[in-house]
């Protein structure tokens, strides 16, 4: 009981939990940033931390005379080694995520549960009729079949707290088959209840001619052999459509999305993981930010794909277009390839229209099995860039690296090759004629490569 | 023997000691409601609670323990 100087609290176990909160809610909302490898790569911003919040405290404790705090005292050592546990064990996570990428761990008060089915009569709908499935939790499975009926089998779980309340609520939740001006709207009554948590599964089969509209809050959508145009979209689930006879759109904000054989024009937008999209007669376009990776193949007419660092534009992908958070691979296309990225690496082969790349921040990579006939323009910030043609190539060819060199398997008379001022440039002509190839990096090597 | 005394201890200090269990259990009674009634899940939201366990730690540094009772 003295009122002598006290040692002060230091600052630095709070500084230290504001940063981490901060950093976890940006790895939560950004994809693209990884949390480990930053703090792996800025650890040594810790000591500066530590060192700053010290010198606070030393200032604070002089201007009011109390003691000021030990170098690191017991609770933020203990603090620092939990960070460092938490951190291994979430590194662990995500490699094990990464595997099963299906592993889910739920958080969820409500754990006793109670379930029904039920299986609304047949219905015979005229061709070509609008269906729209809705459920606010629950998985929808839709498929076409040969006759002209719409059955629908519903089951309905409750979880609540207790059990009574479980049996009581999933009671009252009823399926309706309403006529809307176009068609009908399949979806559950008295579902949205407090203090539960009901999820509506659907089971449908729909006449082929259909167009069909599926909505659903938590829960996965399964599609299959639908001819009528398809819309779907979900908040958090993963997606899976396979043989549609028409224009498909599915849009969701968390989850997969897989996507085969449609005839019309595929487009995807949201947020989430994996994409794949594979077969599609028409237009396929991506749009959003998807963790990745995100697979397209095999495209008829346009590959679209943007989120806010890509913008890349395919025509006719008769290969495969893959992109994650760091890389954009892609092959064969037919027509023009346009690409504007930022720190990725880019790795193209065998573009038979024009090709033009942007990017910055990465290395780009491009190759042709066959002498190209259209135009090539690459520009690049802070990266080499490597182009290999086949030996039998013509083409002219203007070639800038600001700080770095040109390095040319080609050679040929009319070819400069010079160097000022750690420019290097190669500009000329191989052959009589060909299409024109551009490349400017600001930092690093360009390397003109002959197939063998 | 210090219980007690802490308890009726009203310097700075223990004033925004005593803040951080109630403040800890309303952050997370408000992360879980607002996970029900917004597209956010408790997933997205809980480093909100090691944001304000943080400035609680700091306020607790800044706090005068002038006045104060006990060890």
């Amino acid at each position: 009981m003295t009122n002598g100087p006290y040692e002060r609290r230091s600052i630095f176990s709070g500084l230290l939990l504001i940063l981490l909160g901060a950093l976890f809610l940006v790895a939560r909302f950004n994809p693209d940033f990884h949390l480990w490898h930053v703090f792996w790569r800025f650890s040594p911003l810790l000591l500066i931390l530590w060192g700053v919040a010290k010198l606070i405290d030393n200032f604070a404790a002089q201007r009011s005379g109390q003691l000021r705090p030990p170098l690191l005292n017991g609770g933020e050592a203990a603090l620092l080694v939990l960070i460092v546990f938490v951190l291994g064990g979430m590194a662990i996570y995500s490699k094990i995520r990464e595997k099963n990428p299906d592993l889910s761990i739920d958080m969820s008060m409500f754990n006793q549960e109670s379930s029904q089915s039920h299986e609304l009569p047949a219905k015979s709908i005229p061709a070509g009729s609008h269906v729209t499935i809705e459920t606010s939790r629950g998985n929808v499975n839709v498929h076409a079949g040969d006759g002209t009926e719409l059955r629908v089998n519903a089951s309905e779980t409750a979880h609540a707290s207790n059990e009574s309340t479980a049996e009581h609520i999933v009671k009252d939740v009823q399926i309706a088959i309403d006529k809307t001006p176009d068609g009908y709207l399949v979806h559950p009554i008295n579902q949205d209840v407090a203090h539960a948590s009901i999820s509506v599964d659907f089971e449908v089969t729909v006449p082929k001619s259909s167009t069909v509209t599926i909505h659903t809050g938590h829960g996965d959508v399964n599609v299959a052999d639908v001819v009528g145009a398809l819309t779907v979209s979900s908040v958090q689930g993963d997606i899976e459509i396979h043989d549609c006879g028409s224009d498909v759109s599915a849009a969701l904000t968390k989850g997969d999305v897989r996507i085969t054989n449609a005839k019309g024009n595929v487009h995807v937008t949201g947020k989430g993981n994996e994409v794949e999209v594979t077969g599609v007669a028409g237009d396929a376009t991506v749009n959003g930010e998807f963790f990745g990776p995100i697979r397209v193949r095999d495209v008829g007419k346009t590959t679209h794909y943007q989120s806010q660092k890509a913008d890349l534009v395919l025509v006719h992908l008769t290969g495969l277009l893959e992109l994650d958070s760091r890389s954009v691979e892609i092959s064969d296309v037919g027509g023009l390839a346009n690409l504007a990225t930022q720190n990725k690496d880019i790795e193209v082969e065998n573009v038979a229209g024009k090709l033009n790349i942007a990017d910055t921040n990465g290395s780009v990579k491009v190759g042709y099995a066959q002498p190209p006939k259209e135009n090539i323009s690459i520009a690049n910030d802070s990266g080499e860039v490597d182009l290999t043609l086949p030996s039998e190539s013509t083409f002219e060819i203007s070639a800038i690296s600001k700080s770095g060199e040109v390095q040319s398997d080609f050679d040929n008379p009319s070819l400069v090759s010079s160097s000022d001022n750690g420019t290097g440039k190669l500009v000329g002509k191989v052959g009589a004629s060909g299409p024109k190839i551009n490349i400017v990096t600001s930092y690093g090597t360009i390397n003109i490569n002959k197939s063998s | 023997m210090t219980d007690a005394i802490r308890t009726h201890c009203g310097c700075a200090y223990c004033k925004v000691r005593g803040l951080m269990g109630p403040v800890m259990i309303i952050t997370i009674g408000v992360l879980f409601l607002a996970a029900e009634y917004s597209r956010y899940s408790f997933a997205d939201l809980w480093p909100i609670i090691l944001i304000v366990a943080g400035i609680i730690l700091v306020a607790q540094s800044f706090a005068s323990k002038d006045g104060h009772i006990g060890s």
